[in-house]
């Protein structure tokens, strides 16, 4: 659109005087200020003033009554781990030569799979091979069995049989040998073609039994595994000047031991016998002081490019989530003025800072008080890496650092076993599913269909016994209605009932108990189903299990048992059989019932 | 080509596990590895139904001499300062090295980590460090006066002046209204007249002026 008011002929206008006007004085002013942080926040650059101007606002010219750190003076005390406890064990040696997971965790191997039965024989005829071929003869002595068409445990799962059959009287058992050994006796026991070579022989015997416990861990005569709760329990000391300090682990089943895994025993001085004193070594040190950084931390500069990996700004706390906010509030405003001094300590030591001072740039020396001393107990204070004092009283806090020595990575093997225990509310008790069970192969299998395939194993059992397929009771003429004084459970799922606690009427425990197997036209009285994982055969054959009610959550538990391996620092790798407990997965119900009518469809 | 060479007699020396390290080795790693258990049934299986049992040879890259083998204890002092490729493998043929095509099966790979024996801790303490920051700018000052020399007093007196030129950078015309500079100050001044008698430059033009002046 044309300017309306615009002057065609300017000369004749002014000449004539056509338009009286007057000039007028249009001022522009800048107005640096806007709602919209964008463009501020974009940080532009303009001319050099511009630049001082920016620092000036933010700050950065603004004189603080305040020093740099130049120098710290560090004097730190540090022990050795020295002795160790498995649960109520009698304390041991600590040995620095093996992974404390492995220690701790290790189960054992309570029946020996095929798998290990052949490596075992392999290995020792590979032994023997330099004596020469005696394959035959140990073939005699110490063959793997022919299948028992009995045992339920091979025959009634396929991929078990098969495994057992290819191999029967054909390969050697070295779990029969490795017995035969540990009980005392000789490998050329009853081969007379190895008496000329019995000294040979009883290096190698002596060879092959050191070969398979470095193989695979066991724990000997100390487990820490405590079934009643389904959890590790082990303890560890220190020896200090006047008495031992004692670390507990009252609850580890982890999997990965850590640094909270562990309480400092506030009264036990020892664990065990007289208190083992020794003056720890101290050293001090005089050290720079760094600057702390980490990914994603802010650059206290207007002007300075920071690492974009990590973002906080895109950390989206909800209005609940008080741990990520105090982090961020952390990270993002109050990371500044943290310094960091590097310190080499020994994999497995307890390390106490008796004292840091620390010198700035104007001569002036602070002394640094440790961040989480005080109360033990007072609910306020908070610090990472320090472990607390056991029990509930009012105790001066505990501001060492206790480096366990633990494993690093490692693998992780299937579950052989897995185990979920659930409560059944309806039904007022506790199951314990065995999801997974290993099969006399060592090879791991679904619970639910090893238990389908044993019941059907005893199914056609019966059958082949009556001569004829099993045919239910018949109905009396005209009944709609069958009594049945108990629901069927599966085979996997074993029971625990609550009992009393000796000697109390209140509390209650979890006791393990037994299904019959009871099978449809079977005239012969039923016999239990016996759970087959090694985490609920506890006490069998025989022996009774019995759990204590608050380690069954309402959500539940999963006990996972299975190998695992790792490399130690002599590059040794460690292999063993640990358990993990994780949460389960609610509760469930099993459908048991007890003396109820089942309707039956009128038959013709 | 690296140079690289199959595992022998002195690759194992003084190895803890001296017995068949390589059977050793397998038979802890197939049990928390399902490829490598499956691979060890099949040598349990061929030896049981009478065929020749698979063996496996181990090969570490990159081979330096005097090396020993990593995968399971090695002898003390063995140095550890770079990362090595553990190779192991059945050779259903003799390894043929003038064929340049090669087929095989990979099982199973993974890593693994040997700890060290000491561990880097870090002690960190909280400290008011003062939180100044180096000007951004560079300033380049010459004496008032050529006398050949500079005075100490000059040089704070011009670092004083930047900085009050800095604060002075960010006046806002908001904080000049208030003051007796307000009518003339900030001096971004253009005539203008209505009907555009003269040179001009008609802010109000933004603000859609024609509109409201036009005759109707």
């Amino acid at each position: 659109m044309p300017f309306p008011l615009i002057t065609d002929n300017i000369a004749e206008a002014i000449l004539e005087r056509q338009v009286p006007t007057v000039t007028r004085w249009n001022r522009l002013e800048g107005r640096p200020r806007t709602d919209a942080f964008e463009r501020a926040l974009g940080a532009e650059v303009r001319d050099a003033l511009w630049l001082l101007t920016r620092q000036w606002q933010m700050g950065e010219f603004h004189g603080d009554d305040a020093a740099s750190p130049i120098l710290a003076k560090v004097h730190l005390a540090t022990s050795q781990l020295a002795r160790y406890r498995a649960g109520a064990h009698e304390p041991e040696p600590f040995d620095p030569g093996i992974p404390l997971e492995t220690r701790v965790e290790a189960r054992a191997i309570e029946s020996f799979p095929l798998d290990l039965r052949l490596l075992m024989g392999r290995q020792w005829l590979k032994l023997m091979r330099d004596i020469g071929d005696f394959s035959a003869e140990f073939l005699a002595a110490y063959p793997i069995e022919a299948v028992d068409p009995a045992d339920a445990a091979v025959c009634a799962h396929p991929e078990a049989w098969s495994a057992h059959a290819a191999v029967a009287q054909r390969r050697v058992d070295g779990a029969r040998l490795y017995a035969h050994l540990g009980t005392g006796g000789h490998a050329w026991d009853g081969i007379a073609a190895l008496d000329p070579h019995r000294a040979a022989v009883d290096e190698r015997a002596t060879r092959f039994r050191a070969w398979f416990a470095r193989l695979i861990h066991q724990p000997g005569a100390g487990d820490a595994w405590v079934p009643d709760r389904l959890e590790y329990q082990f303890a560890c000391s220190a020896p200090e000047a006047e008495r031992e300090r004692v670390l507990l682990a009252e609850e580890y089943y982890h999997g990965h031991l850590d640094w909270y895994a562990v309480d400092v025993g506030a009264d036990a001085s020892s664990l065990g016998g007289p208190p083992q004193t020794a003056e720890p070594a101290t050293d001090t040190q005089v050290l720079l002081p760094a600057p702390v950084a980490f990914d994603g931390m802010p650059n206290t500069r207007w002007w300075a490019f920071e690492d974009g990996r990590t973002n906080f700004g895109e950390v989206r706390p909800d209005t609940t989530d008080l741990a990520k906010l105090l982090l961020m509030e952390f990270a993002l405003v109050y990371a500044n003025d943290w310094m960091l001094i590097p310190y080499t300590l020994p994999a497995g030591s307890v390390a106490s800072i008796r004292g840091i001072a620390v010198t700035d740039v104007f001569g002036e020396r602070t002394w640094i008080e440790a961040a989480g001393s005080g109360d033990d107990a007072d609910w306020q204070r908070w610090a990472m890496f320090l472990n607390s004092v056991e029990g509930e009283a009012h105790r001066p806090a505990d501001t060492t650092l206790h480096g366990l020595p633990v494993a690093v990575g490692g693998l992780e093997g299937p579950a052989q076993e897995e185990v979920l225990l659930i409560r059944d509310e309806v039904a007022n008790m506790v199951w314990g599913v065995e999801r997974t069970i290993s099969l006399a192969t060592g090879e791991p299998k679904p619970g639910a269909e090893a238990a389908r395939e044993t019941r059907a194993f005893f199914e056609r059992a019966l059958e082949r016994r009556l001569g004829h397929a099993p045919e239910p009771p018949a109905m009396a003429d005209g009944a709609h209605i069958r009594y049945r004084a108990m629901t069927d459970v599966p085979e996997h799922w074993v029971p625990f009932i609550p009992v009393h606690v000796a000697g109390q009427n209140r509390e209650i425990q979890l006791q393990r108990a037994r299904i019959l197997r009871t099978l449809e036209g079977d005239t012969e009285d039923p016999l239990p189903v016996e759970p087959r994982t090694s985490l609920l055969r506890v006490g069998l054959p025989g022996g009774s299990y019995v759990l204590h009610e608050e380690e069954v959550p309402r959500a539940g538990v999963r006990i996972t048992q299975g190998y695992q391996r790792t490399r130690w620092r002599d590059g040794r790798a460690w292999v063993w059989l640990g358990v993990r407990k994780r949460a389960g997965r609610g509760e469930g119900s099993s459908g048991l019932a007890f003396d109820y009518l089942q309707v039956v469809p009128p038959q013709d | 080509m690296r140079t690289w060479r199959i595992a022998s007699g002195e690759f194992f020396d003084g190895l803890e596990d001296a017995d068949f390290p390589v059977d050793t080795w397998l038979y802890g790693v197939a049990r928390v590895r399902e490829k490598l258990h499956a691979y060890e049934q099949v040598t349990m299986l061929a030896g049981a139904l009478g065929r020749a049992e698979p063996e496996l040879t181990a090969i570490q890259l990159p081979h330096r001499p005097g090396d020993r083998w990593l995968a399971l204890q090695f002898p003390d002092g063995t140095p550890l300062d770079s990362d090595r490729l553990l190779y192991s493998a059945h050779f259903a043929q003799p390894f043929d090295k003038a064929s340049r095509r090669q087929c095989g099966l990979l099982l199973d790979e993974w890593t693994e980590v040997i700890p060290a024996s000491d561990t880097t801790t870090g002690i960190a303490f909280h400290y008011d460090r003062p939180s100044t920051e180096a000007p951004q700018a560079m300033l380049l000052v010459t004496p008032a006066d050529f006398t050949g020399g500079w005075r100490w007093e000059d040089l704070v007196d011009a670092l004083h002046d930047t900085l009050d030129l800095a604060k002075r950078r960010a006046v806002e015309p908001a904080q000049i209204d208030a003051t007796p500079y307000a009518p003339l100050l900030p001096a971004t001044v253009m005539a203008v007249t209505a009907r555009q008698l003269t040179i001009s430059a008609n802010l109000a033009l933004n603000s859609e002026l024609q509109t409201i002046m036009a005759p109707p």
